[in-house]
């Protein structure tokens, strides 16, 4: 990676996760030349959610690049750019058009390392917003990270705070693997936090632990991570402390920290907004199962979205998961099982 | 670095028992050169290295019980090279740079597609910034329950091993007079034991506990098991053995008693499935001798005896007992018993309730013989009284059984 260097004093910004997203991109961009970006409306427009907002200014048209309506071209030109040593940044406008990438993502994107037998890699990222929530129409709203998550030699991330977005791009662009970046377009612009803006990644191997708690873990990851953080903060008040994790990379899962939390408190419950079967809830649940079932207090369980097509924006708000379901599926865990537990558990409630 | 695990000895042998390291840690071996010596179900088995190799690591210690499959210790072929490789991958973390920004007016546009909730709005939402990568606090257990054998049925929720493991109250879980047992009846029993061990009885000393091991240890669960299984009855009568001659062959006379009786009653020289409530009768009768040893006590098993000769059935029991005295006994020596016999007369004592080995389903018990006035063709006269002890299960064999097995038995020796 060629770098250039720069001089800047710390610079702390308050901004929302699509700005963070924005900034990590002129820091990868700054840093390193092979950075570019390509994509439907990214560079004139900046975007349809101004993800790259100013980009093609500063760093101009060869490094910022609008291409047509064509997913497969974009993830196709992407492949070579990474083979031959480039990190681009392709967006793909919504998920839900993701599909004719397919082919080439997962037919050459995530194999090159082992078709090459390690001699070239494929460090490229594809972002493309996802979830529900907006009152899109078809085609925007669905949430089917699991597909990615099934493929081996695909890394899928998925941030759900400013903070976690500028760094895990920042350590997207950096990886030499194919990765598939996901960004909850629901909760873009839905806060501010305060992000330096010192280059420092975050791992994209590991689960964040938003809360500590003792009676059940909590496990979510993108725009639930908000109903999910609502729902722990309100069982507090009915005396069950929850612990949540944000899992942030579907794939490869951390289950060694998932695993370590639930032995602690026995319980889980499995949070997202994808459609429930296949889902990467079935697959935390399998390994939780396996590798932790001695532990168990309850049936590990899901509040997930439904087996069917992501509704219109008429019927969508029935579709997501609700904090009260969440509130609901953790006090039947925890009161399944108030008879075994002995005096704690009594005194608690 | 390749492990040797605890290769499978044969025979539904679960675990062994580390007697000693026969090497020093780091030592250097020939192939098939003796490592470690191990116990299982009494016989003493030596396991030899599997290759030319370095012994690197011990992964257990002496004493220690190890399941079948667990590994006994680390070793690396000596003509192997190990060549470490440098991690070339990913320097996603590594990488620091200067950081540089212009501030950049980023605005807050709308979307073409959709409205998303904005800061502004009265709705804003936290987004959750602190994280932690631990999980504070210990977890429960970090290892799973050890590997049981199949007939002990295990009927409690995982939770509820999980905590009788961390109390040391496992066994409780494997004992049925309990009935299901839930977190709260182990709170209970464990306080219960907490209390009871400081508060009443006698004065402890460490150092006078006898932790069982080896021999001993087998007996000890092997007699748990058949004491809460087993529902056994036992019937006591006398044989007169006066007209024997002197120098007789106590112990073979017996034998020849047994093989008889068991001809009369099959059901006796017999396993019990106490899965499948039924009875495995056999043709041959294999005759386990009770043996007694300063490490325990060994059943060492005559196999066919009916198909030996006196002379021969001496000559096996002799080599038998040896076998036993000097530990060279194979374990193989020590299974498959149909029926047990326990000469415990040649120490002292009269009568006694014999327990039975599972799956067998009888164990003949003798005692001193003594002589005492008898009455014999209305006179009274002195016999010599060989007092005979007969335990048997009473789930595979009748009262009825037992007598006539033990008419027989007496008709034998009397004769």
């Amino acid at each position: 990676m060629r770098l250039v260097k720069n001089e800047q004093k710390k610079d702390i910004h308050n901004i929302t996760m699509i700005e963070a997203v924005n900034l990590a991109l002129d820091f990868a961009m700054t840093e390193s030349e092979d950075v570019v970006v390509l994509g439907e409306d990214v560079a004139v427009n900046g975007g349809v959610f101004r993800a790259t907002d100013n980009l093609r200014d500063k760093f101009g048209v060869k490094r910022v690049m609008d291409t047509p309506l064509a997913e497969t071209m974009i993830a196709g030109v992407s492949i070579g750019m990474a083979a031959q040593g480039l990190r681009p940044v392709a967006e793909i406008q919504f998920m839900g058009f993701i599909y004719a990438a397919l082919e080439q993502l997962i037919g050459h994107a995530a194999r090159m390392r082992n078709r090459t037998r390690g001699r070239l890699t494929c460090p490229l990222v594809v972002r493309a917003p996802f979830g529900g929530g907006i009152h899109a129409p078809e085609h925007h709203s669905e949430s089917t990270e699991a597909i990615f998550a099934h493929v081996p030699g695909l890394r899928v991330v998925i941030p759900s705070s400013p903070r976690r977005a500028y760094g895990l791009l920042l350590s997207a662009i950096r990886s030499n693997d194919p990765i598939i970046f996901l960004e909850p377009k629901r909760i873009y612009r839905a806060s501010k936090s305060e992000v330096i803006n010192d280059g420092v990644g975050l791992p994209l191997d590991k689960c964040f632990i938003l809360r500590q708690g003792a009676d059940m873990t909590l496990v979510s990851w993108g725009a639930m991570i908000s109903e999910t953080m609502q729902a722990a903060e309100e069982l507090t008040q009915k005396g069950i402390q929850c612990e949540v994790i944000d899992v942030a990379s579907v794939s490869p899962i951390d289950m060694d920290t998932i695993l370590k939390s639930v032995k602690k408190t026995g319980r889980c419950c499995i949070v997202h907004e994808a459609a429930r079967s296949c889902g990467v809830g079935a697959e935390i649940a399998a390994g939780l199962s396996e590798f932790a079932f001695p532990f168990l207090k309850a049936p590990i369980s899901r509040v997930t979205g439904y087996d069917t097509v992501m509704p219109y924006f008429k019927n969508e708000n029935n579709y997501l998961p609700k904090i009260e379901k969440i509130v609901s599926i953790v006090e039947e865990s925890v009161g399944a099982c108030t008879r075994n537990e002995g005096e704690t558990r009594h005194a608690k409630i | 670095m390749p492990k040797f695990n605890l290769p499978d000895l044969g025979e539904g042998l679960q675990d062994a028992e580390i007697i000693e390291w026969v090497i020093e840690e780091g030592q250097n071996v020939e192939v098939d050169q003796a490592v470690v010596v191990v116990e299982t179900a009494k016989a003493i088995v030596e396991l030899p290295s599997p290759e030319k190799a370095r012994i690197t690591k011990f992964c257990v210690n002496v004493g220690d019980t190890v399941d079948v499959g667990q590994p006994l210790f680390e070793y690396q072929g000596i003509d192997v090279t190990c060549e470490s490789e440098s991690s070339t991958q990913n320097e996603v973390l590594s990488t620091k740079v200067q950081p540089v920004f212009d501030e950049s007016n980023v605005t807050d546009s709308v979307s073409v597609v959709g409205v998303l909730p904005s800061a502004s709005d009265e709705h804003a939402i936290n987004m959750h910034e602190n994280f932690s990568f631990e999980s504070h606090d210990e977890p429960a257990e970090n290892e799973l329950p050890k590997k049981r054998r199949t007939n002990d049925k295990l009927v409690a929720p995982p939770s509820v091993v999980a905590m009788a493991k961390k109390l040391g109250l496992e066994s409780l879980l494997y004992d049925h007079t309990y009935g299901d047992i839930g977190q709260k009846d182990l709170l209970d029993i464990y306080k219960q034991r907490q209390n009871g061990s400081h508060t009443s009885g006698p004065e402890v000393h460490n150092d006078k506990v006898i932790k069982l091991s080896g021999a001993r240890k087998v007996m000890a669960q092997t007699m748990t098991k058949s004491h809460q299984h087993i529902p056994s009855v036992t019937l006591f009568d006398d044989a007169n053995i006066h007209h024997w001659e002197k120098g007789t062959d106590i112990t073979l006379k017996l034998i020849r008693a047994i093989v008889a009786a068991t001809k009369h009653v099959p059901l006796l020289n017999a396993w019990f499935d106490e899965e499948n409530l039924s009875v495995q009768l056999f043709d041959d009768v294999n005759l386990g001798v009770a043996v007694n040893a300063s490490d325990g006590l060994f059943v060492p098993v005559i196999r066919k005896v009916q198909t030996l000769t006196d002379f021969k059935t001496r000559a096996v029991l002799d080599k038998m007992i040896e076998g036993v005295n000097h530990r060279t006994i194979k374990a193989q020596r020590l299974l498959g018993a149909t029926i047990s016999l326990s000469n415990f007369g040649t120490l002292s004592g009269r009568y006694a309730t014999p327990i039975i080995v599972p799956p067998q389903v009888a164990i003949v018990g003798i005692g001193t013989i003594r002589e005492q006035p008898v009455v014999r063709d209305g006179q009274l006269v002195v016999g010599k009284i060989m007092p005979i002890s007969l335990s048997f299960d009473h789930r595979a064999a009748s009262g009825a059984d037992a007598a006539a097995f033990m008419e027989s038995l007496i008709q034998s020796l009397e004769q």
